[in-house]
Protein backbone atom coordinates (compact mmCIF):
# COMPACT_ATOMS: atom_id res chain seq x y z
CA UNK A 1 0.00 0.00 0.00
CA UNK A 2 1.12 3.53 -0.91
CA UNK A 3 2.09 6.09 1.66
CA UNK A 4 0.52 8.88 0.71
CA UNK A 5 -0.88 11.84 2.81
CA UNK A 6 -4.58 12.14 3.56
CA UNK A 7 -5.93 15.71 3.88
CA UNK A 8 -9.50 15.24 6.27
CA UNK A 9 -10.79 18.38 5.35
CA UNK A 10 -8.20 20.29 6.16
CA UNK A 11 -6.58 23.13 4.02
CA UNK A 12 -2.61 20.83 4.53
CA UNK A 13 -2.02 17.09 4.87
CA UNK A 14 -2.42 16.85 9.20
CA UNK A 15 -0.82 13.63 8.89
CA UNK A 16 0.57 10.92 7.10
CA UNK A 17 -1.55 7.39 7.16
CA UNK A 18 -0.58 4.16 5.41
CA UNK A 19 -3.57 4.22 3.38
CA UNK A 20 -4.59 5.18 -0.11
CA UNK A 21 -6.34 8.11 -0.01
CA UNK A 22 -10.45 7.37 0.04
CA UNK A 23 -12.53 9.21 -2.83
CA UNK A 24 -15.12 10.57 -0.67
CA UNK A 25 -17.32 11.73 -3.50
CA UNK A 26 -17.42 8.72 -4.66
CA UNK A 27 -18.32 6.98 -1.76
CA UNK A 28 -20.53 9.13 -0.64
CA UNK A 29 -22.22 8.94 -4.18
CA UNK A 30 -21.99 4.93 -3.76
CA UNK A 31 -23.71 4.83 -0.48
CA UNK A 32 -26.58 7.23 -1.50
CA UNK A 33 -27.15 5.28 -4.77
CA UNK A 34 -27.39 2.01 -3.21
CA UNK A 35 -28.43 2.77 0.22
CA UNK A 36 -31.72 1.49 -0.40
CA UNK A 37 -30.99 -1.71 -1.57
CA UNK A 38 -28.40 -2.13 0.99
CA UNK A 39 -30.84 -1.34 4.00
CA UNK A 40 -33.33 -4.24 2.68
CA UNK A 41 -30.74 -7.18 2.06
CA UNK A 42 -29.69 -6.36 5.48
CA UNK A 43 -33.22 -6.89 6.64
CA UNK A 44 -34.22 -9.74 4.98
CA UNK A 45 -30.86 -11.31 5.95
CA UNK A 46 -32.24 -11.07 9.18
CA UNK A 47 -30.55 -8.11 10.81
CA UNK A 48 -32.36 -6.84 13.42
CA UNK A 49 -33.53 -3.02 12.64
CA UNK A 50 -31.82 -2.24 16.01
CA UNK A 51 -28.54 -3.43 14.53
CA UNK A 52 -29.04 -2.35 10.82
CA UNK A 53 -27.03 0.90 11.35
CA UNK A 54 -23.96 -0.84 12.50
CA UNK A 55 -24.47 -3.44 9.84
CA UNK A 56 -24.75 -0.47 7.33
CA UNK A 57 -21.51 1.31 8.92
CA UNK A 58 -19.35 -1.77 8.08
CA UNK A 59 -20.66 -2.16 4.96
CA UNK A 60 -19.30 1.51 3.79
CA UNK A 61 -16.20 0.79 6.18
CA UNK A 62 -15.07 -2.27 3.88
CA UNK A 63 -16.25 0.11 0.53
CA UNK A 64 -13.89 3.03 1.76
CA UNK A 65 -11.17 0.63 2.13
CA UNK A 66 -11.84 -1.10 -1.10
CA UNK A 67 -13.29 1.48 -3.17
CA UNK A 68 -10.12 1.83 -5.35
CA UNK A 69 -10.51 -1.53 -6.82
CA UNK A 70 -14.21 -1.49 -7.19
CA UNK A 71 -15.00 -0.74 -11.00
CA UNK A 72 -18.32 1.64 -11.56
CA UNK A 73 -19.92 -1.07 -13.34
CA UNK A 74 -19.66 -3.61 -10.13
CA UNK A 75 -20.59 -1.00 -7.67
CA UNK A 76 -24.05 -2.61 -6.61
CA UNK A 77 -22.38 -5.64 -6.68
CA UNK A 78 -19.92 -4.80 -4.15
CA UNK A 79 -22.18 -3.46 -1.75
CA UNK A 80 -24.46 -6.69 -1.97
CA UNK A 81 -21.73 -8.64 -1.45
CA UNK A 82 -20.38 -7.50 1.48
CA UNK A 83 -23.36 -6.79 2.63
CA UNK A 84 -24.29 -10.47 2.63
CA UNK A 85 -21.13 -11.16 4.33
CA UNK A 86 -21.60 -8.28 6.85
CA UNK A 87 -25.00 -10.42 7.69
CA UNK A 88 -23.03 -13.78 7.63
CA UNK A 89 -20.83 -12.13 10.93
CA UNK A 90 -24.03 -10.67 12.47
CA UNK A 91 -25.65 -14.34 12.26
CA UNK A 92 -22.44 -15.72 13.73
CA UNK A 93 -21.68 -13.37 16.43
CA UNK A 94 -24.07 -13.22 19.30
CA UNK A 95 -25.15 -9.56 18.17
CA UNK A 96 -28.17 -11.19 16.43
CA UNK A 97 -30.99 -11.37 18.66
CA UNK A 98 -34.29 -13.24 17.88
CA UNK A 99 -36.51 -9.94 18.65
CA UNK A 100 -39.54 -8.46 17.48
CA UNK A 101 -37.80 -5.16 16.60
CA UNK A 102 -40.75 -2.48 15.34
CA UNK A 103 -38.39 0.46 16.05
CA UNK A 104 -38.92 1.79 12.50
CA UNK A 105 -42.21 0.91 12.10
CA UNK A 106 -43.59 4.76 12.60
CA UNK A 107 -41.73 5.77 9.43
CA UNK A 108 -43.54 3.22 7.61
CA UNK A 109 -46.80 4.34 7.60
CA UNK A 110 -48.02 4.22 3.93
CA UNK A 111 -50.01 7.48 3.06
CA UNK A 112 -52.02 5.66 0.05
CA UNK A 113 -52.97 3.19 2.33
CA UNK A 114 -55.93 3.03 5.51
CA UNK A 115 -54.82 2.12 8.85
CA UNK A 116 -56.53 -1.41 8.13
CA UNK A 117 -54.54 -2.06 5.09
CA UNK A 118 -51.25 -0.89 6.06
CA UNK A 119 -51.93 -3.24 9.64
CA UNK A 120 -52.89 -6.12 7.05
CA UNK A 121 -49.96 -5.65 5.66
CA UNK A 122 -47.60 -4.60 8.37
CA UNK A 123 -48.64 -8.09 9.55
CA UNK A 124 -47.71 -9.99 6.23
CA UNK A 125 -44.17 -8.50 6.72
CA UNK A 126 -43.93 -9.68 9.94
CA UNK A 127 -45.03 -13.65 8.26
CA UNK A 128 -42.63 -12.84 5.49
CA UNK A 129 -39.96 -11.88 7.83
CA UNK A 130 -40.41 -15.09 9.79
CA UNK A 131 -40.50 -17.48 6.99
CA UNK A 132 -37.26 -15.98 5.17
CA UNK A 133 -35.37 -16.23 8.77
CA UNK A 134 -36.08 -19.90 8.36
CA UNK A 135 -34.55 -20.27 5.19
CA UNK A 136 -30.69 -20.97 4.89
CA UNK A 137 -28.74 -18.14 4.63
CA UNK A 138 -27.26 -19.30 1.03
CA UNK A 139 -30.82 -19.91 -0.14
CA UNK A 140 -32.32 -16.88 1.46
CA UNK A 141 -29.52 -14.29 -0.34
CA UNK A 142 -29.88 -15.81 -3.95
CA UNK A 143 -33.90 -15.56 -2.94
CA UNK A 144 -34.28 -12.23 -1.40
CA UNK A 145 -32.13 -10.52 -4.86
CA UNK A 146 -33.80 -12.34 -7.07
CA UNK A 147 -37.35 -12.08 -5.99
CA UNK A 148 -37.07 -9.07 -3.88
CA UNK A 149 -34.38 -6.71 -5.38
CA UNK A 150 -35.70 -8.72 -8.84
CA UNK A 151 -31.34 -9.05 -9.89
CA UNK A 152 -30.89 -11.29 -12.52
CA UNK A 153 -29.33 -14.51 -12.27
CA UNK A 154 -26.54 -13.33 -13.78
CA UNK A 155 -25.92 -10.40 -11.36
CA UNK A 156 -26.58 -12.71 -8.78
CA UNK A 157 -23.80 -15.22 -10.02
CA UNK A 158 -21.34 -12.23 -10.13
CA UNK A 159 -22.54 -10.84 -6.58
CA UNK A 160 -22.46 -13.48 -4.60
CA UNK A 161 -19.48 -14.88 -6.99
CA UNK A 162 -20.81 -18.30 -7.37
CA UNK A 163 -21.11 -20.14 -10.86
CA UNK A 164 -24.39 -19.70 -12.95
CA UNK A 165 -25.75 -23.16 -12.20
CA UNK A 166 -25.20 -22.87 -8.55
CA UNK A 167 -27.46 -19.78 -8.46
CA UNK A 168 -29.92 -21.40 -10.86
CA UNK A 169 -30.00 -24.26 -8.17
CA UNK A 170 -30.22 -22.42 -5.41
CA UNK A 171 -33.40 -20.64 -6.19
CA UNK A 172 -35.52 -23.80 -7.10
CA UNK A 173 -34.16 -25.01 -3.90
CA UNK A 174 -35.05 -21.82 -1.89
CA UNK A 175 -38.25 -21.21 -4.07
CA UNK A 176 -39.62 -24.76 -3.25
CA UNK A 177 -38.89 -24.38 0.52
CA UNK A 178 -40.14 -20.54 0.74
CA UNK A 179 -43.58 -21.41 -0.92
CA UNK A 180 -44.00 -24.40 1.33
CA UNK A 181 -43.18 -22.56 4.53
CA UNK A 182 -45.68 -19.41 3.11
CA UNK A 183 -48.57 -21.35 2.92
CA UNK A 184 -47.86 -23.02 6.59
CA UNK A 185 -47.35 -19.38 8.06
CA UNK A 186 -50.01 -18.05 6.10
CA UNK A 187 -52.23 -20.74 7.40
CA UNK A 188 -51.12 -20.53 11.06
CA UNK A 189 -51.32 -16.48 10.93
CA UNK A 190 -54.91 -16.65 9.95
CA UNK A 191 -56.03 -19.23 12.07
CA UNK A 192 -53.99 -17.09 15.11
CA UNK A 193 -56.40 -13.83 13.89
CA UNK A 194 -59.27 -15.04 13.71
CA UNK A 195 -59.24 -16.86 17.06
CA UNK A 196 -57.92 -13.44 18.48
CA UNK A 197 -60.98 -11.85 16.63
CA UNK A 198 -63.29 -14.51 18.45
CA UNK A 199 -62.13 -13.83 21.84
CA UNK B 1 -27.01 -17.23 -18.78
CA UNK B 2 -31.01 -18.03 -19.10
CA UNK B 3 -33.23 -14.96 -17.67
CA UNK B 4 -34.73 -17.57 -14.82
CA UNK B 5 -38.38 -18.56 -13.66
CA UNK B 6 -40.81 -15.77 -13.31
CA UNK B 7 -41.00 -13.99 -10.10
CA UNK B 8 -43.09 -15.16 -7.88
CA UNK B 9 -44.18 -11.57 -6.97
CA UNK B 10 -46.01 -11.17 -10.30
CA UNK B 11 -47.49 -15.34 -10.08
CA UNK B 12 -50.32 -14.63 -7.40
CA UNK B 13 -51.19 -16.45 -4.47
CA UNK B 14 -50.19 -16.78 -0.98
CA UNK B 15 -46.08 -16.16 -1.98
CA UNK B 16 -46.88 -13.13 -3.85
CA UNK B 17 -49.06 -11.59 -0.97
CA UNK B 18 -46.09 -12.70 1.25
CA UNK B 19 -43.56 -10.91 -0.79
CA UNK B 20 -45.92 -8.01 -1.95
CA UNK B 21 -45.56 -6.75 2.13
CA UNK B 22 -42.31 -5.96 2.09
CA UNK B 23 -42.94 -3.01 0.02
CA UNK B 24 -43.73 -1.14 2.98
CA UNK B 25 -40.14 -1.91 4.64
CA UNK B 26 -38.35 1.12 3.60
CA UNK B 27 -35.58 2.55 5.99
CA UNK B 28 -35.84 6.04 7.72
CA UNK B 29 -34.76 9.53 6.89
CA UNK B 30 -32.66 9.10 9.65
CA UNK B 31 -30.74 5.94 8.81
CA UNK B 32 -30.11 7.29 5.70
CA UNK B 33 -28.26 10.33 6.55
CA UNK B 34 -26.58 8.61 9.13
CA UNK B 35 -24.85 6.84 6.64
CA UNK B 36 -24.35 9.49 4.41
CA UNK B 37 -22.81 11.41 6.93
CA UNK B 38 -20.32 8.02 7.53
CA UNK B 39 -19.54 8.03 4.13
CA UNK B 40 -18.34 11.50 3.44
CA UNK B 41 -16.18 11.35 7.21
CA UNK B 42 -14.90 7.64 5.71
CA UNK B 43 -11.55 8.81 5.74
CA UNK B 44 -11.39 9.08 9.40
CA UNK B 45 -12.83 6.03 10.17
CA UNK B 46 -11.11 3.68 7.42
CA UNK B 47 -7.38 5.49 9.26
CA UNK B 48 -9.09 4.83 12.78
CA UNK B 49 -9.80 1.22 11.48
CA UNK B 50 -6.48 0.58 9.37
CA UNK B 51 -4.55 1.00 12.78
CA UNK B 52 -6.21 -2.33 14.02
CA UNK B 53 -4.81 -4.69 11.90
CA UNK B 54 -1.57 -2.88 12.15
CA UNK B 55 -1.54 -3.70 16.17
CA UNK B 56 -2.51 -7.37 15.20
CA UNK B 57 0.88 -7.88 13.12
CA UNK B 58 2.49 -6.54 15.94
CA UNK B 59 1.11 -8.68 18.47
CA UNK B 60 1.60 -12.19 15.79
CA UNK B 61 5.20 -10.39 14.83
CA UNK B 62 5.82 -10.02 18.75
CA UNK B 63 4.74 -13.99 19.31
CA UNK B 64 6.61 -15.49 16.66
CA UNK B 65 9.44 -13.88 18.34
CA UNK B 66 8.60 -15.30 21.64
CA UNK B 67 8.32 -18.55 19.93
CA UNK B 68 11.87 -18.40 18.39
CA UNK B 69 13.40 -17.04 21.45
CA UNK B 70 12.05 -20.21 23.37
CA UNK B 71 13.48 -22.78 20.23
CA UNK B 72 16.94 -20.89 20.45
CA UNK B 73 16.97 -21.34 23.93
CA UNK B 74 16.23 -24.76 24.42
CA UNK B 75 18.84 -25.61 20.91
CA UNK B 76 21.31 -24.29 23.14
CA UNK B 77 20.24 -25.66 26.59
CA UNK B 78 19.96 -29.14 24.96
CA UNK B 79 23.27 -28.80 23.39
CA UNK B 80 24.64 -27.87 26.52
CA UNK B 81 23.48 -31.09 28.61
CA UNK B 82 24.71 -33.18 25.70
CA UNK B 83 27.73 -31.67 25.81
CA UNK B 84 27.98 -32.23 29.44
CA UNK B 85 26.77 -35.65 29.43
CA UNK B 86 29.07 -36.79 26.69
CA UNK B 87 32.11 -35.42 28.69
CA UNK B 88 31.04 -37.22 31.92
CA UNK B 89 30.83 -40.43 29.90
CA UNK B 90 33.81 -39.78 27.51
CA UNK B 91 36.62 -40.61 30.25
CA UNK B 92 35.16 -43.52 32.00
CA UNK B 93 35.20 -45.25 27.87
CA UNK B 94 38.25 -44.57 26.75
CA UNK B 95 40.48 -46.81 29.39
CA UNK B 96 38.34 -49.70 28.68
CA UNK B 97 38.80 -49.23 25.23
CA UNK B 98 42.42 -49.14 25.45
CA UNK B 99 42.52 -52.23 27.33
CA UNK B 100 40.48 -54.52 25.01
CA UNK B 101 41.26 -53.17 20.86
CA UNK B 102 38.38 -55.23 20.24
CA UNK B 103 36.22 -52.41 21.39
CA UNK B 104 37.69 -50.65 18.73
CA UNK B 105 35.39 -52.11 16.31
CA UNK B 106 32.93 -49.83 14.13
CA UNK B 107 29.99 -50.65 16.26
CA UNK B 108 31.74 -48.52 19.25
CA UNK B 109 29.31 -45.76 18.18
CA UNK B 110 26.74 -47.23 20.00
CA UNK B 111 28.16 -45.73 23.39
CA UNK B 112 28.14 -42.53 21.78
CA UNK B 113 25.36 -40.07 23.10
CA UNK B 114 22.94 -39.88 19.80
CA UNK B 115 21.86 -35.92 20.56
CA UNK B 116 25.72 -34.81 20.35
CA UNK B 117 27.76 -37.21 18.02
CA UNK B 118 29.88 -34.21 17.27
CA UNK B 119 31.21 -34.05 20.94
CA UNK B 120 31.77 -38.06 21.10
CA UNK B 121 33.09 -38.11 17.65
CA UNK B 122 36.90 -37.52 18.89
CA UNK B 123 37.58 -39.93 21.40
CA UNK B 124 36.57 -42.71 18.49
CA UNK B 125 38.07 -41.82 15.64
CA UNK B 126 41.69 -41.21 16.75
CA UNK B 127 41.71 -44.78 18.17
CA UNK B 128 40.13 -46.55 15.13
CA UNK B 129 42.57 -44.76 12.74
CA UNK B 130 45.67 -44.69 14.88
CA UNK B 131 48.56 -46.54 13.11
CA UNK B 132 49.75 -47.88 16.37
CA UNK B 133 47.02 -50.22 16.21
CA UNK B 134 48.41 -53.13 15.10
CA UNK B 135 51.45 -52.65 17.00
CA UNK B 136 49.06 -52.66 20.59
CA UNK B 137 47.40 -55.19 19.09
CA UNK B 138 51.30 -57.30 19.13
CA UNK B 139 52.11 -55.87 22.23
CA UNK B 140 48.60 -57.33 23.76
CA UNK B 141 49.62 -60.70 22.25
CA UNK B 142 53.25 -60.53 23.64
CA UNK B 143 54.15 -60.37 19.98
CA UNK B 144 57.14 -58.18 20.73
CA UNK B 145 59.42 -59.12 17.68
CA UNK B 146 56.58 -58.06 15.58
CA UNK B 147 55.68 -55.00 17.57
CA UNK B 148 59.02 -53.87 17.30
CA UNK B 149 59.42 -53.84 13.66
CA UNK B 150 56.17 -52.50 13.44
CA UNK B 151 57.71 -49.69 15.38
CA UNK B 152 60.59 -49.70 13.32
CA UNK B 153 58.69 -49.42 10.18
CA UNK B 154 56.83 -46.36 11.76
CA UNK B 155 57.23 -43.08 10.14
CA UNK B 156 57.22 -40.78 13.19
CA UNK B 157 56.31 -37.66 11.16
CA UNK B 158 52.95 -39.02 10.56
CA UNK B 159 52.10 -39.42 14.15
CA UNK B 160 50.55 -36.69 16.50
CA UNK B 161 52.33 -35.88 19.57
CA UNK B 162 50.19 -37.91 21.32
CA UNK B 163 51.07 -41.04 19.21
CA UNK B 164 54.44 -40.55 19.15
CA UNK B 165 54.79 -40.11 22.88
CA UNK B 166 52.93 -43.46 22.92
CA UNK B 167 55.29 -45.07 20.73
CA UNK B 168 58.18 -44.16 22.60
CA UNK B 169 56.41 -45.62 25.70
CA UNK B 170 55.46 -49.18 23.54
CA UNK B 171 59.12 -49.18 21.90
CA UNK B 172 60.64 -48.69 25.85
CA UNK B 173 58.50 -51.38 26.77
CA UNK B 174 58.94 -53.99 23.92
CA UNK B 175 62.78 -53.25 23.19
CA UNK B 176 64.04 -54.57 26.53
CA UNK B 177 61.93 -57.84 26.13
CA UNK B 178 63.54 -59.10 22.67
CA UNK B 179 66.70 -58.16 24.01
CA UNK B 180 65.92 -60.11 26.65
CA UNK B 181 64.50 -63.21 24.74
CA UNK B 182 67.79 -65.53 23.93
Amino acid sequence: MLERSLNLGHPAPVTTLSMERVDEARLTRIVGQHFEVLWRFLRRLGIPEGDIDDAIQEVILVLARKLEHVQPASERSFVLSTAFRVASGFRRSTRLRREVDDAGLAELASPELDPEAFAERQRLRAVLQSVLDALPMELRAVFVLYELEELTMAEIAHTLQLPPGTVASRLRRARETFEQMAAVAIRRDESMTYEGGQR
Amino acid sequence: MRTGPERLLRGGGTSARLLDSAGIDKPSRASRARALELAATAGAFVATTAGAPVAVKAASGSLYKTVAAWVCIGAIGGGVVAFGVAALLGPSERPGDRAAPVLLEPETPRAVPAPAPVVAAPAITPEVASPLAPIREAVARKDFQTALALLDKLSTQSLSEGERLEATQLRARVAPAVKTKP
